[in-house]
């Protein structure tokens, strides 16, 4: 009986206190910034980790998110064409095409807004919607988990970024989204020019990078920036080539696609849709919420004399009078020289957002 | 039952009870129990809101909705924003700088900890001194209303700095009044030299909660355009982005704007 006591005490004693956990532990992500880019707010619900980026990383590859088996998010973000889509609207794996172009997905750790008409307030959010929207990846999300977690080797990455043996939509949406606030582009030619221009130290590769910037892209660039000039600063400036906000840039009179208005029911913001960044804009065509302009040459043409005065157009467009900012043929030259400064070939090229295969 | 066995089965039964007991005791002191320390409840810190009504002629100003000048002309603001700084009183800093926006934020402007009975009066820039005017922006804390990612479009460069004003819109300057919006108008307004100071005193605040006290400042619209020596015809003077060409413009449009803030 003393015996069974004892075994009973030991027991309790085993038992009785609150086992500790036992906790996983993430790798923290050394996000490497560029020193002239603003400090990325990361959420507190999603911490950058070595094990959520490598797991994103491979999500972003991964055809089971779709209804078919047959694309994932490179399908209409291909790192060739700057993480956006060569084709005017992008095609569904039920061959059904959308009605705006993909956007290009580069610096997004630092938007305050997501898609063309901002509706999507944070990245995570951005990511569940491609998977279940019919005309593009059209897949159930239970579906896609279901898939992902008969998996092994998901499995075990699921647990090592996240410490969950059951995962689910909202573990994918953070491990894609940790991905992509690696994704960051800050090395071209343009940098190096904004970092001169503002006193800021040049490393010995950048001062290379410097000493072969031409005569016509530093004229361009002044034409950017000149209120008289090309005018584009208003919406397209700092690190980011872009400022935070919706408008109407001149493309119509009439709207069929409302834009930010669909969102907010605001009539007021009628035909507006998100500024997006410049960065790497030669490779990012066709241009445009609806990709109408293949070339960067029609996009010019259109800021020069092809803006069209709408009731809820930017007060920007100060030239819309006149049809935009009227550039002759020798100035389109310079702004268009500038504006293929912006390409950051380290960013297109940089194997770690290439997939990473099986 | 001969006295050794009874001893032997007492002193057993003895045992038993003595290891149940400890088990028992131990149960309930094996785990460290969390030390039920004595908090202190303090006060909540007091809190200071100053919230900012955009107004023409006395009424809210609605974004978009049309309004008459004292010319004539109809006129419909897009855009109201600027930014504040060093807003205190006496040498209380109430908060270093702020960001207004009527489009993104409504009305709310400023919260802080501070104790409302310092603040009967409060003087603040209208615009970014140069001792910070030509900073990075991108270097500022995330949580500093400056950094590049707060401050949005309210910035034009490392050079010229921020943009101190922006009061954007259309306007009806047609001479009979048709309704067609023919004229947009842009007040982009910076640069060091048209840094302006703006003061609201005798402030009354009103206790909300229970450590939160609230002043509603207004802006009057209105004198934006219509102030005497000071106006702006919107017919022809409707934009400035801060070139020396717009010298005189920019100076009347950001002196009018924070002349305009009053309670």
């Amino acid at each position: 009986m003393v015996k069974f006591s004892l075994l009973i005490f030991l027991i309790l004693i085993a038992f009785s206190c609150k086992k500790d956990k036992v906790s996983y532990t993430a790798t923290p992500y050394n996000l490497d910034e560029p020193s002239h880019f603003p400090k990325m707010l990361i959420p507190e619900d999603n911490p950058l980790t070595v094990e959520g980026v490598e797991l994103g990383r491979k999500l972003f590859y991964e055809e089971k998110l779709s209804g078919d088996n047959s694309m994932n998010c490179a399908a209409c973000h291909a790192p060739s064409a700057a993480f956006s889509d060569p084709n005017q609207f992008s095609t569904g794996i039920d061959g059904v095409q959308g009605t705006r172009n993909s956007m290009a997905l580069v610096n997004l750790g630092y938007q305050n807004f997501f898609l063309w008409d901002g509706r999507a307030a944070t990245l995570e959010e951005q990511i569940l919607d491609p998977v279940s929207n019919p005309i593009e990846l059209h897949e159930d999300w239970k579906t896609a988990v279901a898939e992902l977690r008969n998996d092994v080797q998901y499995k075990n990455l699921f647990y090592k970024a996240f410490g969950v043996e059951v995962f689910d939509s909202t573990h994918v949406s953070k491990a894609i989204a940790q991905f992509l606030r690696t994704m960051i582009s800050g090395e071209s030619k343009y940098d190096v020019m904004y970092k001169f221009e503002n006193g800021l130290p040049l490393s010995s590769q950048e001062e290379v990078i410097w000493q072969n910037i031409s005569n016509e892209e530093w004229a361009g660039f002044d034409l950017f920036k000149s209120l008289n000039g090309a005018d584009c600063i208003h919406c397209h400036s700092g690190p980011l080539a872009q400022v935070q906000k919706f408008s109407n840039n001149g493309l119509d009179g009439a709207f069929s696609d409302l834009g930010r208005e669909e969102v907010t029911g605001n009539a007021n913001d009628r035909g507006k849709f998100k500024v997006p960044t410049l960065r790497n804009i030669a490779l990012s065509g066709p241009y445009m919420h609806d990709g109408r302009f293949q070339t960067l040459d029609e996009v010019i043409d259109h800021y020069s004399s092809g803006v069209i005065q709408s009731p809820t157009l930017d007060p920007l467009m100060e030239f819309a009078s006149q049809g935009g900012v009227q550039l002759d043929d020798f100035e389109k030259g310079l702004l268009k020289d500038f504006l293929n400064t912006l390409t950051d070939y380290n960013f297109i090229n940089n194997p770690a957002f290439s997939d990473p295969g099986e | 039952m001969n006295d050794r066995l009874y001893f032997y089965v007492n002193k057993k039964k003895t045992m038993e009870k003595l290891v149940a007991l400890l088990a028992l005791s131990l149960l309930f002191t094996a785990c460290k129990d969390k030390e039920e320390n004595e908090t202190e409840v303090t006060a909540p810190a007091k809190k200071v809101q100053i919230d900012l009504q955009p107004q023409f002629d006395g009424e809210n100003l609605v974004l978009n909705q049309t309004y008459t000048t004292d010319q004539g002309f109809s006129v419909q603001f897009t855009k109201l924003a600027f930014i504040a700084t060093n807003l205190n009183n006496d040498g209380n800093e109430l908060t270093a700088s702020a960001v207004y926006n009527y489009e993104e934020d409504g009305t709310k402007w400023i919260e802080a900890e501070a104790d409302y009975a310092q603040f009967s009066k409060l003087e603040m820039f209208v615009g970014v001194p140069s001792t910070i005017n030509h900073q990075d922006p991108a270097a500022v804390p995330n949580t500093d209303p400056l950094n590049i990612l707060n401050v949005g479009a309210m910035h034009w460069g490392w050079n010229p700095g921020y943009i101190f004003v922006q009061v954007e819109g259309k306007a009806d300057t047609t001479a009979a009044q048709t309704g067609v919006f023919d004229q947009n108008f842009v007040y982009h307004v910076g640069k060091d030299l048209n840094l302006r100071l703006a003061t609201v005193e005798n402030i009354n605040y009103e206790n909300t909660t229970e450590n939160t006290y609230n002043a509603l400042f207004k802006i009057k619209m209105e004198e934006f355009f219509d102030n005497g020596a000071n106006s702006i015809d919107v017919r022809t003077e409707n934009s400035s982005h801060s070139l020396d060409s717009q010298a005189q413009l920019s100076a009347k449009a950001i002196s009018n704007f924070a002349n305009a803030i009053v309670q």
